[in-house]
């Protein structure tokens, strides 16, 4: 069915199926793995022609709508850890306005993107792949068998402990901020929102249950890009409103069954599930870097 | 003193009113105009078609120009290093108008090069080119980039507008009946708004000899026209009402599934108690 409508930043017309059936799946990914899916949905609207500084800024705002939507379903299991996830928020935004000030450093430096991209693509390689084998093998492990990671020890031998009732683990609040402080760096270098490098970091390091994970790590992501949404409105006026709010109804609605199917899988499951998104994300970055491009020269303002 | 002021006056009027005059007759020569005069840009708007018509003088070919304001873009440039393609450099276009349409009512390549010049009309978009400037910041400075560098980035975006259909150019695509003419053009829907210039060529033995000039009107109403206002002029302010509007359509949403949820869940309920009964 071809109901178009004008997108007034963009300047151009859109399908609006097109739209809500984009916002639905990035949505359905934000609900099942606590990410925020700009990694797959701005590459999507740039491919259907929207410039990419409309694409980031909007994609952002849809963000906030789709990690409100999650976090909201995911609190009603009680599946979200707040003293956790803010105390990590609160290390992860200092991070990010230290990190935004080293790529002005490393920037100065030359060979910055290559440097980053590189670190990108081999992060989500082991990223994946750590996920992918570790789940396959507590699939297979007998019940009882579980032993503690080196870094869960050593963050548990820090000092000023606090216990998470809602995660059930023990940390140390130094730990804590340390860690959301490096993700804020991670995320403003690669220029990414951070969901996945949260996620891997709260279940392996933190030992947080992988649905508590998805739904305090979905929390966390409706403040980051609360964040970059005002930043990109003021900075660049790039939000299209109309463009994000017909994203925000898919993606609010995909969110909630994102949250739906996630209840009905396995933590292990879930993991392997998305150690392939990580995997099929590395595999289409590390394509557009190796494929020669149709023209050198392309549009600007995307990440 | 008085004499040498008239004198001066007298010398400037002899040497300059040819020209006035032959201008005026230029115009007189040729009429141009669009219908509709003004587009307005709403939800709805996917793009328009145009009539330019006007008159010439006989026997004379027409050359047409269709030329949005000039604005700002960014380009990146991608380059091999190592095995990969990567960006390179990121620089600003300056000057060089979104949408550009070439139409006429003979062949382009076939003018000379003065008369080219004088009417910036050429099939290369050669004119566009010139009057383009290519600038990239270092360490907080601009610097703008020499012809040479910047040829790269303005061919690539005259490319890139091509590829779109915001340039192009129409070769005998005018109809000339006696001494009017008359094309329709297709609207973008990526056309700025604010004045696009359409300015018409009459010429004849390789000599202008009229010309005319009428504006289409392109101006943002409704919700889209808020909404661009607002993303220009009050950045801040449309920050933070984007962020409203998202927070109010998740929860919102995330509401109406819990609510359907228990809906759901409370006739499975009854509907499990009934099969029990």
């Amino acid at each position: 069915m071809q109901i178009d409508i004008f997108l007034p930043i963009a300047r151009m017309p859109f399908n609006i199926f097109s739209v809500l059936g984009m916002g639905g799946a990035v949505g359905l990914l934000s609900g099942l793995f606590g990410v925020g899916g700009g990694f797959l949905l701005t590459p999507l609207l740039m491919m259907a022609g929207v410039p990419p500084a409309v694409a980031v800024a909007s994609d952002t705002n849809q963000i906030v709508a789709a990690s409100a939507s999650g976090t909201l379903a995911h609190s009603r299991n009680s599946n979200v850890d707040f003293k956790l996830g803010f105390i990590i928020l609160a290390g992860g935004l200092i991070g990010g306005s230290y990190g935004t000030e080293l790529v002005k450093i490393l920037r100065g430096l030359g060979s910055f993107e290559f440097v980053v991209k590189i670190a990108y693509v081999v992060m989500l390689f082991a990223v994946g792949v750590f996920m992918f084998f570790e789940s396959i093998h507590t699939l297979r492990k007998k019940p009882g068998e579980e032993s503690k990671p080196v870094p869960r020890k050593f963050m548990q031998s820090l000092p000023l402990q606090l216990y998470f009732e809602v995660s059930g683990v023990q940390c140390s609040l130094l730990a804590l901020f340390g860690l959301g402080f490096l993700i804020g760096i991670l995320a403003a270098i690669m220029g990414v929102g951070g969901g996945f490098i949260m996620l891997p970091v709260m279940i392996y390091i933190i030992g947080m249950p992988t649905l508590k994970a998805v739904g305090t790590s979905i929390f966390t992501v409706v403040f980051t890009a609360i964040n970059v949404t005002i930043a990109q409105a003021i900075l660049n006026g790039t939000v299209d409103l109309v463009l994000a709010m017909l994203l925000l109804i898919g993606s609010s609605i995909g969110a909630q069954f994102g949250v739906k199917i996630g209840k009905q899988l396995r933590g292990e499951q879930l993991r392997i599930v998305f150690s392939l998104v990580v995997l099929a994300v590395m595999v289409k970055i590390l394509l557009d870097l190796l494929v020669a491009p149709t023209s050198t020269i392309v549009p600007g303002g995307g990440h | 003193m008085k004499k040498y002021f008239l004198l001066i006056i007298a010398l400037f009027l002899a040497f300059y009113s040819p020209d006035l005059s032959e201008a005026n007759n230029l115009q007189e020569n040729m009429q141009l105009s669009i219908n509709p005069e003004t587009i307005s840009i709403n939800l709805g708007f996917k793009g328009g078609e145009a009539e330019i018509t006007g008159s010439i003088p006989p026997g004379s070919e027409v050359y047409l120009k269709l030329q949005s304001a000039p604005g700002t873009v960014p380009l990146n440039q991608k380059d091999k290093k190592g095995p990969l393609w990567i960006t390179v450099e990121h620089v600003q276009v300056e000057g060089v108008p979104k949408i550009c349409q070439v139409l006429s009512s003979n062949s382009i390549a076939g003018l000379s090069p003065d008369l080219s010049e004088t009417m910036e009309i050429d099939n290369q978009f050669y004119f566009i080119k010139r009057k383009g400037r290519v600038t990239k910041k270092e360490e907080g400075k601009k610097e703008v980039l020499p012809p040479d560098s910047s040829s790269q980035y303005l061919d690539g975006l005259i490319n890139i507008y091509k590829k779109r259909n915001l340039y192009a150019i129409r070769e005998n695509a005018l109809e000339v009946t006696g001494n009017s003419f008359h094309v329709n053009i297709a609207i973008p829907p990526e056309i700025p708004p604010g004045d696009t210039i359409i300015t018409a060529y009459a010429v004849k033995e390789g000599k202008i000899i009229g010309k005319a000039q009428c504006n289409l009107f392109v101006k943002n109403t409704g919700i889209a026209g808020w909404a661009r206002n607002q993303a220009i002029t009050n950045g801040p302010m449309y920050g933070i009402i984007a962020v409203i509007i998202a927070l109010i359509g998740g929860l919102g949403i995330g509401t109406a599934f819990n609510w359907l949820d228990k809906i759901f869940s409370r006739n499975k309920h009854k509907g499990a108690a009934s099969d029990v009964h």
